[in-house]
């Protein structure tokens, strides 16, 4: 209220000084134009959001159509968030003229020098407000998601560290109030009686989880001494962690109740394009033999993407889990293959690239009690709050969100560049 | 049976002291280790917390897994010992004396389930199916559980010459009635009786007329019993299910039938004839018997069915085009599917054929 107020009385002097402002205005090179806090081609493309958003509402007025008023829904943060930023934005030159303006009574001087200040710094936030609603929401952000954990090089030690950040999502699932179940659990006990895990796929039934965790994809590496380690010698191994995206399904059904037959749809899969093996052993089957043999495999011969599932006594049950991972494998993928073509593209024209899914993401060091994202660069030394999924973790996974965002407008501005580069042409 | 290579036992050994007993009846070690867990999981499940004199907590289960794993070392079908098997979503109580459902009979029972729903077929009608030889009761249970939701009116029959069979039978509808996974109607629904197939004279069941006859009957002949099945069927589940017993009078031609495991199929035909089945679907060993049984079905003649073809052990697998076709009688009859010759499929008239998806009555052979 009060700088409000403040800006106001200073509007009044500075209207008076207008004719001096011109003058000064040519001195002013070496302090920064506002507009450069934001990308050009962001700022375009924002003002031509705007520009859109102002058509529709245009179109609402004579009549109403919900689909438009959707979409013009969709375009209200941008223009509220411009148009903050444009104020902000407007009133500063004036206040830089005032300063450095020698016949500036020293009074207004100093009020001008505060006031310039408290202007910059809420502009640099209305900035990034502004670019961040330019970053269009990911598809996936509103699902559900499954959390593939699967032990790399190392042996028995890296399939401990599976385990461990198995616990470590469990905690942090619990703590943050998501409904978390155990899909796939294949594991055996170590001679020390810990479990080695070979793969462990955990389900978060909760909408949004899919946007919460995503930051937790890719390799994950430890270092310490294992328990096996006679010579003490540290070790590092690696665990890769997959976030799916997850569809509140029962999975196939032969009936043919599938709620995914839309072909266009991230998470159809064309039933003939799958085999299913029901691994029996060889023989004569039938009334002869009464072994449990309900494992169930999925082949999505396109692509060759297998999923094996033995854990119930059930092979319904079994054919369905393999489904619902199936299609959120399948469904990943699609969206990854988009994604790295679009990625070959910027590389092309703007030379920007992204991490790839294979490349180690963060380090648990037990040595230092330490964990080290190498994406956020964030480093803490609370292994065991982080290991417990404890608030740690959230401090870790906040500042990779906030990389992924810098990461999402850097390739908004490459987009932007390239499609002005290619509207020059 | 082969020795087991050492290198596995000491495997297992070396993942779990109880592995090794497992490995015994498993053969694998992937097997054996989800035995395990599911025996671990029973055991945990239905362990018995008492207190001492002393007032100290005595639970029972490790020594409970100890003792499963002993049994099923010794042969003791898993089913036996946790006391069910899953089938389609229910969960089938298993005893000794009644045979333990099959994977391969839930998955024709499935496919058959998903014919009668697909568009052209679903019947406007109340839908009666009996099934003969009925066991656990497991088939007209899984088709109640796949139809029913469907199904506006609907009746399964099933008949067993073992008391304890029906016993059972009735235990597990009010079972899966219990736990939901049937719905509460099945109760009037499904019904089972006693009865000897081969027995003459009238019985309520075969006096009345079903649409679909469904059976799977006894179909390992005496002669290969020892050969062909494991050591666990022979010494736990009841030869009466497995084998069909030479006290069985002989329908139709002795010779032809001598000291195979198919007596039951051609009164099953018979019977389906006297009941005005319009689909038979009976599930049996191999191919070389499905081929024998559609060649009686083909005997009888166009009069009685107008088609016929033959289901491996997945018959939703695989092309739906250009499939296989394997010569009866001078005829061909198509072979749906993948995996062990499991199952003959006949229908009668345009009306039968239409509700196994056969889009006009044409015969196969
Ligand atoms: C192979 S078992 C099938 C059981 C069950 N339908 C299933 O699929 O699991 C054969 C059944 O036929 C019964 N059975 C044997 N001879 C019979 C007869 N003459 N009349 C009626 N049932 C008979 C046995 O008691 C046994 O339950």
């Amino acid at each position: 209220m009060l700088t409000t107020r403040r800006c106001a009385c200073l509007q009044r002097f500075a209207t008076a000084k207008r004719c001096q402002l011109w003058r000064v205005l040519r001195y002013q090179s070496t302090v920064p134009s506002p507009t450069s806090t934001i990308p050009p081609a962001l700022l375009g493309r924002a003002q031509a959001l705007a520009a859109e958003h102002a058509e529709l509402s245009k179109q609402l007025n004579s009549e109403y159509d919900t689909r438009i008023a959707k979409k013009a829904g969709s375009l209200s943060a941008v223009v509220t968030a411009l148009n903050g930023w444009e104020l902000t934005s407007n009133s500063l030159p004036e206040l830089q003229q005032l300063i450095k303006d020698p016949s500036t009574d020293p009074e207004l001087r100093s009020l001008a020098e505060e006031e310039l200040q408290s202007t910059t710094e809420k502009l640099s936030s209305l900035s990034s407000d502004l670019q961040k609603s330019l970053i269009p929401e990911h598809p996936f952000a509103q699902m559900q998601c499954l959390i593939e954990i699967r032990p790399g090089a190392g042996g028995d030690e890296a399939g401990i560290f599976a385990g461990n950040l198995l616990q470590m999502y469990q905690g942090y699932c619990r703590r943050q109030g998501l409904r978390v179940n155990i899909l796939k659990f294949d594991a055996t006990k170590t001679q020390g009686l810990e479990n080695s895990i070979q793969e462990a796929v955990l389900e978060i039934e909760t909408p949004g989880a899919y946007d919460m965790l995503r930051c937790e994809a890719g390799v994950h590496r430890v270092q310490r001494v294992p328990a096996t380690e006679v010579k003490g010698r540290t070790h590092t191994s690696a665990v890769s962690v997959l976030v799916l995206p997850n569809f509140p399904s029962q999975g196939e059904d032969e009936l043919g109740e599938s709620n995914f037959e839309d072909p266009s749809n991230d998470y159809y899969v064309d039933p003939t394009d799958v085999r299913t093996d029901v691994m029996r052993a060889k023989g004569a089957g039938g009334q002869h033999v009464n072994t449990t043999d309900s494992a169930v495999r999925l082949t999505h011969l396109p692509t060759n993407t297998v999923v094996a599932i033995q854990d119930s006594r059930s092979q319904q049950q079994n054919r369905a889990k393999a489904w619902q991972i199936l299609r959120a494998k399948l469904a990943q993928a699609r969206r990854d293959a988009r994604e790295e073509e679009m990625a070959q593209l910027r590389l092309s024209i703007v030379g920007v690239s992204k991490m790839g899914r294979g490349d180690k993401v963060r380090t648990y060091n037990w040595g230092q009690q330490r964990v080290t994202d190498h994406r956020s660069g964030i480093t803490l030394h609370h292994l065991d709050d982080i290991l417990e999924g404890g608030e740690s973790l959230d401090k870790v996974m906040a500042s990779v969100r906030e990389w992924l965002k810098m990461q999402d407008l850097q390739l908004l501005v490459a987009d932007e560049e390239a499609a002005r580069a290619k509207a020059d042409i | 049976m082969p020795r087991l290579p050492t290198s596995i036992i000491l495997r297992a050994r070396a993942l779990h002291p109880l592995l090794p007993l497992l490995l015994r009846p498993c053969r694998d070690l992937s097997s054996a280790r989800n035995e395990l867990r599911w025996l671990r999981e029973h055991a945990i499940a239905n362990r018995e917390v008492t207190l001492t004199s002393s007032g100290s907590i005595k639970t029972s289960w490790p020594q409970h897994l100890y003792q499963m794993c002993r049994s099923r070392a010794r042969g003791k079908p898993l089913q036996y010992i946790l006391g069910s098997q899953p089938f389609g979503e229910l969960e089938i109580l298993c005893r000794r004396g009644v045979l333990i459902p099959r994977p391969e009979t839930e998955n024709i029972t499935t496919h058959l389930a998903s014919l009668l729903l697909s568009p052209p077929s679903r019947p406007q009608h109340p839908l009666r199916i009996l099934d003969l030889c009925t066991g656990t009761g497991c088939i007209p249970l899984l088709l109640h559980s796949l139809l029913a939701p469907r199904t506006p009116s609907l009746h399964l029959h099933g008949v067993d010459i073992s008391p304890a069979a029906l016993t059972l039978a009735a235990k597990n509808l009010s079972h899966n009635i219990t736990k939901s996974q049937l719905r509460a109607n099945a109760r009037e629904q499904i019904s089972f009786t006693h009865g000897d197939i081969f027995a003459a004279g009238a019985k309520p069941w075969c006096e009345s007329k079903w649409d679909i006859l469904i059976s799977n009957p006894p179909y390992i002949s005496p002669s290969s019993f020892n050969a062909t099945t494991s050591r666990s069927v022979r010494n736990y589940e009841p030869k009466s299910a497995l084998v069909p017993s030479s006290a069985d009078p002989i329908a139709g031609n002795p010779e032809s039938y001598a000291d195979t495991g198919d007596r039951f199929y051609p009164r099953l035909l018979d019977l389906a004839e006297r009941v005005s089945a319009r689909v038979l679907l009976v599930e049996v060993a191999d191919m070389e018997q499905a081929v024998r049984v559609g060649e009686m079905v083909v005997e009888k003649g166009r009069g009685v069915w107008d088609g016929c073809e033959i289901w491996r052990d997945w018959p939703a697998a695989g092309a739906e085009e250009g499939g296989e076709v394997v010569e009866v009688k001078g005829g061909d009859v198509r072979v749906r599917g993948e995996g062990n010759g499991r199952a003959v499929l006949a229908w009668k008239g345009e009306d039968g054929g239409r509700m196994v998806g056969k889009k006009k009555a044409s015969a196969s052979g």
